[in-house]
């Protein structure tokens, strides 16, 4: 992996206010990759993105942007963040909005420019005049991501940005993500729409309570197989590497076979009266995950 | 240069504050009020800082304190500025809008008293050092309770900053109530006060100068806490 662009260690944070805590998280992103952060609501996204944006202080731990201190002016020349709920100063139309930002990046005639191609690439150019304030949600998203990725910003954070999005919307944000991921661009992306992760992201971080109880490739993730067994009496309790459901029982195979999972149940005197192996989808590793208790 | 351009930035969202919000009309509905107040033989160098001190607060609660402009600087301040630049454009915001008013008002009480030009100086530079003062308080105050601590600022300008902190403290009934008030004057902006820079009074121009800074510095000292 080359060098971290984006380095969170061992950060924490209380719960404070609306702000859910955080515990011991750690993240590093390299150039041009793709993450997501998945969970519940109130497991700590938008706090560690918070966090990592500057916008918030840990209480322990640290955020560098390609080495510099998050929260620093270099490091916010560096770090674009699409909150989850933006709000843009009033009375600006788009345009105005994108050209007051872009003035904090570049100078002159270049600005005029950038303007124009951010308005062109986020889909905007056809609602450049109209007021900022009064956008509907999907036009929101895109002004927030279109303001997030102005200068050059090495990292971006996008808290929620493909939420509330309708599908042509939600596929014009995906390619413009996939368009900066591979000009260099780090992304880290929170989002409860796991179609919309499995299509971005290149790795995947599940969070529950503050914290990260699993990461791994996404590709990884969806290739693990998952043997179904459906029984004619349920048990009183499952085998060992069993999950009762509500028609039988399941188990992540791994490196076993189906005929070794269905062995070990005859062992156990199961009736089976139907089983079969598919892959697993997102939805269930992360759902795995975040524990019993999410099913 | 950066810094600058930063606070440039902020300084040019004036304009589509003037045109797209209430700001021009509320200016323009003082500016009115005072061109009467001179022509009724009100004192322009009295008239002048006081107008002056309105519209700056009105500057700040149109361009800085309001709630969607405190909720905006959660996004601003994640983009290369500063907070100390996002407050002094805003203080250069609110500063411009009391100077174009105060030049209005001037410019047609210099043309239907036809006065001397010194007094319009005088006048005018007495406005801008009141108005530089008022922004200062008006941003603390907007960064701190929004545009209802504004509110109150305006209507203490509008009428009560016109006492003089001495003749209330030395008052013959002058109790524990009159002492505060006293105190008050004292300290904040004061039409009272600022009344006086027209004859260069030094310590009326500290007093301003204070306020402008002052309001500034914590300013942006409130806009990096709440960033926190």
């Amino acid at each position: 992996m080359n060098a971290p662009v984006l380095l969170v260690s061992g950060v924490r944070r209380r719960r404070r206010g609306a702000a859910a805590a955080v515990g011991d998280a750690s993240l590093e992103l390299a150039a041009g990759e793709v993450a997501a952060l998945v969970g519940p609501p109130g497991s700590g996204k938008t706090t560690l993105l918070a966090i990592a944006a500057g916008r918030l202080a840990p209480d322990a731990g640290s955020v560098t942007v390609a080495g510099v201190a998050t929260g620093t002016r270099a490091a916010r020349a560096l770090l674009g963040y699409a909150p989850e709920a933006p709000v843009f100063p009033p009375t600006l139309s788009v345009r105005d909005v994108l050209a007051y930002f872009a003035r904090f990046h570049v100078v002159g005639v270049a600005r005029r420019g950038l303007v124009a191609a951010a308005l062109e690439r986020s889909g905007l150019a056809g609602v450049a005049e109209r007021r900022a304030a009064g956008l509907p949600l999907p036009l929101v998203r895109r002004l927030a991501l279109a303001q997030a990725v102005l200068g050059h910003r090495r990292v971006l954070l996008l808290d929620e940005t493909l939420s509330g999005v309708d599908a042509g919307g939600r596929r014009a944000m995906c390619e413009r993500v996939r368009e900066l991921a591979a000009s260099g661009v780090a992304v880290v992306l929170a989002s409860p729409d796991l179609a919309a992760v499995e299509q971005l992201a290149a790795r995947v971080l599940v969070m529950r309570d503050g914290r990260v109880v699993r990461e791994a490739p996404t590709a990884a993730l969806l290739q693990e197989r998952v043997l179904e067994i459906l029984l004619d009496a349920p048990p009183a309790a499952p085998p060992p590497g069993f999950r009762l459901t509500p028609y039988g029982l399941q188990t992540d195979l791994g490196p076993r076979s189906a005929e070794a999972a269905l062995a070990l149940c005859r062992e156990h005197r199961l009736a089976v009266r139907a089983s079969r192996v598919r892959l697993r989808t997102l939805e269930d590793a992360v759902l795995d995950a975040q524990g019993d208790g999410a099913r | 240069m950066h810094w600058l351009r930063c606070v440039l930035a902020e300084w040019q969202l004036l304009r589509s504050r003037l045109v797209r919000s209430r700001l021009g009309i509320w200016l323009l509905l003082l500016g009115a009020g005072g061109v009467w107040l001179a022509a009724r033989g009100g004192p322009l160098t009295v008239v002048a800082p006081h107008v002056a001190m309105l519209g700056a607060v009105l500057g700040v609660a149109f361009t800085a304190a309001s709630d969607a402009d405190r909720a905006a600087l959660s996004l601003i301040l994640t983009h290369p500025t500063t907070p100390l630049a996002v407050a002094a454009g805003r203080w250069l915001s609110a500063l411009t809008a009391a100077a174009m008013l105060v030049l209005a008002l001037l410019f047609v009480s210099g043309a239907v008293a036809s006065g001397p030009a010194s007094l319009l100086l005088r006048a005018g530079a007495a406005a801008c050092g009141a108005a530089a003062a008022a922004a200062g308080c008006a941003l603390v105050a907007g960064a701190a309770g929004g545009n209802t601590l504004a509110g109150v600022l305006f209507l203490y300008i509008a009428v009560p900053s016109v006492v003089s902190a001495d003749a209330l403290a030395t008052a013959p009934a002058a109790g524990m109530l009159a002492r505060v008030g006293a105190l008050v004057l004292e300290l904040l902006p004061g039409v009272w006060r600022y009344a006086a820079l027209e004859r260069g009074d030094p310590m009326g121009w500290v007093h301003a100068a204070c306020w402008a800074v002052g309001g500034v510095a914590g300013t942006a000292r409130l806009l990096s806490r709440r960033a926190m």
